[in-house]
């Protein structure tokens, strides 16, 4: 992993179309100001891995047990499906 | 035509037509691009989205709308630049389920990174919503007699 050490103001670029400030430094806490093209998809890095993790464990379905998911359907308009 | 054979259905054929390309993958997933939905057990409301490219990779997809019928969410326009959307075209949203594998009366609903799936053009993509949902909303949510606890969308519906 690039260490870098910026103050309060200072920037870094990666490549030609992104660039990040740290804008303001506060306690324990960074504020980072992100400009990047718009089709990037900037994320907090704990959401990004939350969900990557929820793929992975989404990855070890059984067929086995898809019928057994059926009645959390809500019934739709019609009135045949009886509730659990 | 595309032929693969697959961990859970065997041997499968899809034709081109029914391709679904994931220009970027899953999250986390990146080189897996091609899926198609296989939805075997029609009217159940679940589908398996099968990967082509790994026989052994599969998710269990569902509309959200079916499980939380107040989930709304609002698609970025670099989201649908990415599925090639035009004015006209159908998009379906659809939820990965995780089902632990010795208790599915557990399985829960990812509503925090939808599948956003451009059904006119076969292309598709995962989404992390910037609104914080739930990333493991639990099925048993869906009953009709605790839809009154789930009206706030930002709560974490865990019942027992």
């Amino acid at each position: 992993m690039l260490i870098l050490t910026r103050k309060e103001g200072e920037g870094i670029r990666l490549g030609d179309d992104i660039r990040i400030v740290l804008v303001q430094l506060r306690g324990n806490q960074v504020r980072l100001g992100i400009e990047c093209p718009k089709n990037m998809r900037v994320l907090r890095d704990e959401l990004y891995q939350a969900v990557r993790q929820e793929n992975l464990a989404a990855m070890a379905a059984d067929p086995t047990h898809v019928p057994d998911l059926t009645i959390h359907i809500l019934p739709q308009t019609s009135n045949d499906s009886s509730n659990p | 035509m595309v032929e693969i054979v697959t961990s859970r259905f065997g041997p499968l054929e899809i034709p081109d037509e029914n391709v679904l390309t994931f220009q970027a993958g899953l999250i986390g997933f990146s080189q897996h691009t091609r899926f198609s939905l296989l939805g075997g057990e029609r009217g159940l409301g679940y589908e398996w989205l099968q990967s082509l490219d790994d026989g052994k990779i599969a998710f269990v997809v569902v509309q959200p709308g079916l499980i939380k019928p107040d989930y709304h969410i609002e698609i970025q326009d670099d989201a649908l630049h990415d599925i090639e959307f035009q004015e006209g075209d159908e998009v379906v949203v659809l939820s990965i389920v995780t089902v632990p594998p010795d208790e599915p009366e557990k399985a829960t609903v990812n509503l925090q990174g939808p599948l956003v799936i451009n059904a006119t053009r076969n292309r598709g993509k995962q989404i992390i919503l910037n609104e914080s949902f739930p990333i493991r909303y639990p099925l048993h949510s869906a009953k009709p007699e605790v839809e009154q606890e789930v009206k706030n969308p930002a709560q974490t519906a865990v019942n027992t």
